[in-house]
């Protein structure tokens, strides 16, 4: 019963914040906090996004003072390590023993899937940040939504963009092994062909390739004019500056993580030039953009790096169609 | 804090629980001796199933790695 209670204060709680939904607030404040467990990455390959979704949230709550609606709000951070075995063991940690009212997270898409059904059975208020499309199509859990983009969405319009702005013809692609690289070159492929352009080669490679010259000389820049790489992690890196290492002079495009502007610092000349597409972009010159870059540099420093992950968690995303189904569940009529 | 006035611009949740927001277009080059973004175009409204219809795109298969397959040439 204390669990209900408390996600009924978070339910007014946040959606008094984030003005939406009509939720009655309780007529006195609880006392107990309401808890937030967030699942991301903070060892392993994955960490350096990881670290940048902890600072997201909790550069919001420091600007609200861990509090939203008058109700205090705790963060309870689990590190996955990236393995969809310890997300796992994670979930239910937090589920059960720390009794959370909501999960943000898990940061990839293999940890999500992971423990999908184990936050279903729970009913779970679920925020993920994997990209698998059909975790929000055909296998969607009522109670969990996604906060970052769906693996294709950001590649619709780079197709776009590439065939009516950039009058591109035929692509190669290039990509990791593995689900997250098949559905953004899928997006890509439906909209560039819909246009009257075609894919005409995809090339994949393990997620640990430690050498791209294999795939790269497969690019034969007679058949095609552009290159579409999806790689994820630390892989665009590698990828790109072979790509140059090896003369290919082709444009090159790419979708939300080959550029992220927290990963800037870390490229050489070789990105120059590289067309990318994502949900945020440190230029975006607004008063709320302004507001949480000047807040993450204030919390963590003025070099702090910031992207799309901290961008992505700095706004409590809660939805009104989730209110309406822990209304459906009793919880706000108890 | 409202969706419509997010670090990334007005985003909002669709009906399948996957947001709509506005997709940057951006070019890398090199400004004061640092690498960086320019936005040189954006998408607004952008839906996890772009401008194809829902229940139409949801009955055609997930994208795979054979999925839209190579056209002949």
């Amino acid at each position: 019963m204390a669990r209900k209670i408390s996600r009924r204060k978070f339910l007014a709680a946040t959606s008094a914040a984030a003005a939406i939904g009509q939720i009655a607030k309780p007529a006195v404040a609880q006392q107990k906090p309401v808890k937030i467990g967030l699942m991301t990455v903070k060892t392993g390959g994955l960490a350096a996004g990881g670290v940048h979704l902890e600072e997201g949230i909790s550069c919001f709550l420091k600007d609200k003072n861990f509090k939203l609606a008058g109700q205090t709000i705790e963060l309870v951070v689990a590190d996955t390590a990236g393995v969809p075995a310890t997300a796992k063991a994670k979930a239910i940690e937090l589920v059960e023993r720390d009794k959370v009212d909501l999960i943000m997270g898990p940061l990839a898409a293999f940890e999500w899937l992971a423990i999908k059904d184990y936050l279903g059975e729970h009913k779970m208020p679920t925020m993920g940040f994997g990209g698998a499309e059909d975790l929000t199509q055909r296998h969607r859990d009522p109670y969990q939504v996604r906060t970052s983009d769906s693996s294709a969405q950001c590649l619709y319009p780079l197709a776009d963009y590439a065939g009516k702005e950039m009058k591109l013809k035929a692509a190669i692609t290039a990509g990791d092994d593995f689900a997250f690289g098949y559905e953004q070159v899928g997006g890509f492929q439906s909209v560039f062909e819909g246009d009257g352009g075609r894919v005409i080669k995809k090339l994949w490679s393990p997620f640990n390739t430690p050498d791209y010259v294999p795939y790269l000389a497969q690019i034969d820049p007679k058949q095609a004019d552009v290159v579409v790489a999806v790689y994820a992690g630390a892989n665009p890196l590698k990828f790109i500056k072979q790509y140059r290492d090896q003369g290919i002079t082709l444009p090159l495009l790419g979708g939300s993580t080959v550029a992220d502007d927290s990963i800037m610092r870390n490229f050489g000349d070789e990105a120059i030039g590289l067309i990318n597409s994502i949900p945020y972009t440190l230029d975006l010159d607004t008063h709320a953009n302004h507001r949480f870059i000047a807040s993450m540099q204030k919390y963590f420093g003025a070099d702090i790096p910031i992207g799309f992950y901290a961008a992505a968690l700095y706004v409590n995303r809660f939805s009104k169609r989730l209110c309406r189904q822990l209304a459906a569940t009793s919880i706000l009529t108890s | 804090m409202s969706l419509a006035d997010t670090p990334c611009g007005p985003v909002k949740f669709d009906d399948y629980g996957n947001l709509t927001f506005t997709v940057y277009i951006r070019k890398v080059e090199k400004k004061g001796g640092k690498l960086v973004n320019t936005t040189i175009n954006s998408y607004r409204d952008v839906s996890q199933f772009w401008r194809y219809d829902p229940k139409e795109f949801l009955k055609q298969p997930v994208f795979s790695r054979d999925f839209p397959p190579l056209k002949s040439q």
